[in-house]
């Protein structure tokens, strides 16, 4: 699997916001639309989330496997979570007379559990779509200073750089170990016990790690020798919020102000025809 | 004076071994010195002396008078120091911490908290100076070894030191490279700042005139002074010296051995590439090669960084697959072939040892691949030592106990040699196996590989290396094999040496004043005694 | 970095740039080989993920902030790269996280001064389990976040992760340790 963080979408809208914009906004969204219960007012803040993806000018063909695994997965969660089993606590509030029970686990499904189990999954769905423009539209090298300004350490900001700088060339050496290891012999079990699975795959790991760990040492001190570890450095991205930065995030602080209030306020049920 | 150390001695807790004994070395503006020495000597702890990383880094013991920067070293902070003193190290992978070239070169002016405007400022004038403006907004993941190492120093230059430090910069390169990175650090030196370089590769280093050479010998100064008495002292078993140098020492050189002849015509073929076209995903690397190697040849493979040569043998071992046209092993199509069947016929070392330890002990190491062909316990016991004791490791005090990782660098090479004979492999293909290695080691490692096996196919960067243990080379470059012929005849072929990323060599050009077209090459010491005139042609007696 | 050579180790919470460096290798290798994982089989959702045995070794090895910036990173990268946005089970990063903090916490204060070989990889997969149960309770946040029961949250989520983590834990995070005891002794910083 490629590891390389693809930047997408680059020069579109969202492109074009502060990178701190994009990092801010999917976690006040998240603030927003926990725990909401009512699938309309859920309804609601999807279309919104779908907006807010949209212009992110994300190209579809380039993130269609993803969305696929993505949509997937989170119907099957739902699925066992709500409708085949109880695994979820719905409110009593809206009592609602079973309409049939499931085959199989034989769990009574009400519209309730319809109405509140279509709720999570446009909320997963949703969040999910608040998260893809951090990973494709906030430059590679711009997450550092991201960070930076967002108050975390300067030097961890900067690790966090690092890491993006190491995925392509730690996944390479993994190639190479298996190369050199297949060379030896070496071959996936095709053994279900899952203790002699892990310990078959020692001769990646390890000496995966060990290098890894070794040529570590070596650029720890590189970068001590370019004076890196001082609390400032500068960083040559400049940043800064525009109006529309502002507005974004205010536009969506509202929102979860808002809806926290209205969870608080308990106006917020399980919605039932 | 930049750096002036006097009777240092360096003593690493962690082992509590003195590694330098009262060591001197001092540059001044304009100075371009060479370090040298065999590997275990001191060399790389010198250089951390200078740049601060012992004391301050690594925990030692450091006596004597090291002054950088007018300053003793233990008074300054690596910090003050980076500005004084620049480091490369050997392999710019390790170095390089940008993503891209720009954000790369940055880094270092941008921890010295400089105003946005002179960061600019620098990286121009840098980029301008050593000509590498075309880089400059690409990934650093997808630059060539030799790229790499002009970038990564380009990011030391950035911090404007009045004196760089460089270790063993040349060991990944190819010949080519090395000369413009070389090149670059004597413009460097000539713009009124100095050099401390570590390398084995004298000889390339002495085109470029060093004004002081500083030998070492397990920690202590063998040699100071400048490089004509260099020449004149240096142990001939230990520093390559340039052919001139050698016949100008004839009287002293020692008689060694020369390779055993390969038995018969180089028998059947072993490994036969017919329009074979190997890449990566769509990337295509090799165009329909057709290469022929036989069962009992020791081939040398030559190219440039990138040309593809670790691709054409990964080939052998099925790591990939041709795109197009066949690959064949002992005369079936290789697909044929398992993996399994191709270890007992290949063995296989890759350019970094370290690379497939894993094991705790050196003796769970060995066992793992001949368990994996499910041999039983007591010949993989009777093979681990026979590999060991072809490797001259046997006699290590308990090295089957010892955590391979714990082994010197060399002696990791050879264990990884030990790990590919223990599977008893009928051919031995080794991938740039003495880079950054000196003199010594290199002839040891080759005699030992050479006398396990008589069929040996092995990359190298190292012209001499193939001319003289090799009896077939093998050029690859620009995606195609450009020549293939014996040493004596490619020595001929003067415009071979002109591109491909290689050099002509003193040694190159002995061999095509004094030797035939045809026939063996004798030891370098034999070839520097013998005369002139016997080469055929000359002048008939 | 202590300037002072006679120094043993750099203090726990000092982020020197080796500690950034270590987090860094930390979090690409546990996002490289967090891609590799297995099902046990019979169990439809027991998943193994042997890198998780890095999160807890960094901790122990190179300090809690490594060892939290390597899970919580890591994780996260996981996450994007296999699709579910980077933010949706947050509070499993946090668990990640947590584990790498803990475990490094753990560590210093009791294991770093064990002599004795074996003693010390019981200690570092004992610490390694320790560290992990008690940091992916924090997952029951998932009654909050994904609004699940209690018993489901205990059979569907947090049970399995036990299991599975367990198994790494136990096996794998000594078997690192093992391996790069020796090695960091040669590399003497
Ligand atoms: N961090 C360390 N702790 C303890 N011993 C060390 C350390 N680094 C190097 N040594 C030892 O000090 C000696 C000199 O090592 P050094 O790396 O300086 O040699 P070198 O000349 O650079 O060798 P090479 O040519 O192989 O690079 C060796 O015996 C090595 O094992
Ligand atoms: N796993 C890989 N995936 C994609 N491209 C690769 C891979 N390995 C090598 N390449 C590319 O294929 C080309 C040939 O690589 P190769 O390693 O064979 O060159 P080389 O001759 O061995 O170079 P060097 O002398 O530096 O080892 C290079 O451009 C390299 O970038
Ligand atoms: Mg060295
Ligand atoms: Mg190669």
């Amino acid at each position: 699997m490629d590891v390389t963080p693809r930047y997408l979408g680059g020069d579109s809208f969202l492109g074009r916001r502060d990178p701190r914009v994009l990092l801010l906004v999917p976690v006040l969204y998240l603030v927003a639309v926990a725990r909401i219960d009512d699938v309309r007012m859920m309804l609601g803040c999807a279309l919104l989330a779908l907006t807010y993806y949209l212009s992110a000018g994300i190209p579809w063909r380039e993130v269609r496997a993803n969305w696929a695994f993505v949509l997937t997965l989170m119907t099957i969660t739902v699925g066992v979570n709500s409708v085949f089993t109880d695994a979820l606590q719905i409110e009593t509030t809206a009592e609602a007379p079973p309409l049939f029970d499931m085959p199989l686990t034989g769990n009574p499904v009400s519209v309730a559990t319809l109405s509140y189990s279509g709720t999570l999954l446009l909320r997963f769905v949703s969040m999910a779509m608040m998260g893809f423009p951090v990973a494709f539209c906030i430059a590679p090298g711009d997450l550092g200073i991201t960070f930076a300004r967002l108050g975390v350490s300067q030097r961890l900001a900067y690790g966090v750089d690092l890491t993006f700088r190491f995925l392509p060339s730690t996944a390479a050496s993994m190639q190479e170990i298996i190369d050199a290891q297949r060379v030896r012999g070496y071959d996936h079990p095709r053994t279900g016990n899952p203790v002699r699975r892990l310990k078959s795959l020692k001769p990646v790991v390890i000496p995966l790690t060990v290098n890894s760990l070794i040529d570590a040492e070596d650029t720890s001190n590189a970068m001590d020798l370019r004076a890196f570890g001082a609390k400032h450095r500068t960083w040559m991205r400049e940043l800064a919020f525009g109006r529309t930065d502002y507005l974004l995030l205010a536009g969506f602080a509202a929102l979860a102000a808002a809806l926290v209030t209205y969870k608080i306020l308990g106006a917020d049920v399980v919605w039932v025809p | 004076m930049i750096i002036d150390v006097s009777d240092a001695s360096v003593r690493y807790r962690s082992t509590g071994r003195q590694v330098l004994h009262e060591v001197g070395l001092s540059v001044r503006e304009g100075d371009f010195a060479l370090v040298s020495g065999p590997s275990g000597c001191g060399k790389s702890t010198l250089l951390r002396l200078l740049n601060g990383l012992v004391p301050h880094a690594y925990r030692a013991e450091v006596t004597g008078r090291v002054h950088v920067g007018g300053k003793p070293v233990a008074e300054q902070s690596i910090r003050q120091l980076s500005t004084v003193v620049g480091t490369l190290l050997q392999d710019p992978h390790k170095q390089i911490v940008g993503t891209t070239v720009f954000t790369e070169l940055a880094f270092g002016p941008e921890n010295l908290g400089l105003p946005r405007a002179e960061i600019r400022e620098r990286i121009d004038e840098v980029v301008a100076r050593i000509g590498i403006g075309h880089l400059l907004h690409r990934p650093t993941a997808e630059l060539s070894g030799g790229e790499l190492q002009i970038v990564a120093f380009a990011g030391v230059l950035v911090m404007r030191p009045q004196v760089v430090v460089v270790d063993e910069p040349l060991a990944n390169l190819d010949p080519a490279a090395s000369l413009r990175l070389l090149g670059e650090l004597r413009a460097f030196v000539d713009g009124g700042g100095a050099a401390v370089v570590v390398e084995h590769r004298v000889e390339e280093m002495l085109e470029f005139g060093p004004t002081q050479v500083l030998y070492l010998e397990d920690g202590r100064a063998r040699y100071t002074g400048g490089v004509g008495g260099f020449l004149r002292e240096a142990p001939v078993a230990h520093v390559k010296l340039p052919f001139e140098a050698l016949v100008a020492r004839a009287a002293e050189l020692p008689r060694p051995a020369d390779l055993p002849a390969t038995p018969d015509e180089g028998g059947p073929a072993r490994l036969e590439y017919d329009h074979a076209t190997l890449g990566y995903g769509t990337r295509t690397v090799l165009r329909e090669v057709g290469l022929s190697l036989r069962a009992h040849e020791r081939v040398a493979i030559l190219g440039p960084n990138g040309a593809g040569k670790s691709t054409l043998l990964r080939a052998a071992v099925r790591l990939l697959d041709p795109s197009a046209g066949q690959v064949r092993v002992d005369g079936e199509p290789i697909g044929e072939r398992s993996v399994l069947s191709l270890a007992t016929t290949f063995g296989y070392v890759f350019q970094n040892p370290g690379q497939a330890l894993f094991s705790a002990t050196v003796e769970a190491e060995l066992a793992f691949g001949p368990r994996n062909l499910g041999w039983p316990p007591e010949k993989i016991a009777e093979v681990s030592r026979e590999a060991l004791d072809t490797m001259l490791l046997l006699q290590e005090p308990d090295i089957l106990q010892r955590p391979p990782h714990t082994l010197s660098y060399g002696q990791q090479r050879r264990l990884t040699v030990a790990l590919a004979l223990a599977m008893r492999p009928k051919t031995l293909i080794l991938d740039e196996p003495t880079a950054g290695q000196d003199l010594h080691t290199t002839t040891t490692f080759m005699e030992r590989v050479l006398a396990a096996l008589g069929s040996v196919y092995f990359i190298t960067h190292d012209v001499d290396l193939a001319l003289t243990s090799a009896d077939r080379i093998v050029i690859v470059d620009g995606g195609r094999i450009v020549a293939d012929a014996s040493p004596a005849e490619l020595a001929h072929q003067e415009r071979v040496w002109a591109g491909s990323g290689l050099r002509e060599t003193s040694l190159l050009r002995a061999i095509r004043d004094r030797l035939p077209e045809r026939g063996p090459i004798p030891h370098p010491f034999h070839l520097a005694r013998t005369p002139l005139h016997r080469k055929e042609g000359l002048n008939p007696p | 970095m202590s300037t002072d050579s006679a120094l043993p180790r750099t203090p726990m919470w000092e982020i020197s740039s080796r500690v950034v460096v270590f987090a860094a290798v930390g979090a690409a290798l546990y996002a490289v080989l967090g891609l590799i994982s297995f099902t046990i089989p019979g169990t439809q959702n027991v998943d193994v993920r042997p890198a998780f045995a890095l999160v807890p070794f960094f901790g122990m090895r190179f300090g809690p902030i490594a060892g939290f910036f390597t899970g919580l990173v890591g994780n996260i990268v996981i996450d994007q790269i296999k699709g579910y946005g980077a933010l949706t089970y947050w509070n499993w990063s946090l668990a990640n996280a947590l584990t790498g903090l803990l475990a490094g916490i753990l560590f210093a204060v009791i294991a770093s001064r064990i002599q004795k070989e074996g003693l010390r990889l019981v200690a570092v997969g004992v610490i390694a389990w320790v560290a992990t149960f008690l940091a992916f309770l924090s997952t029951i946040t998932d009654m909050w976040v994904q609004g699940l029961t209690l018993e489901a949250w205990a059979a569907v989520a947090f049970g399995p992760l036990l299991l599975s983590n367990t198994l790494v834990a136990l096996i794998l995070v000594p078997a690192l340790d093992a391996v790069w005891e020796p090695i960091s002794k040669r590399i003497g910083r």
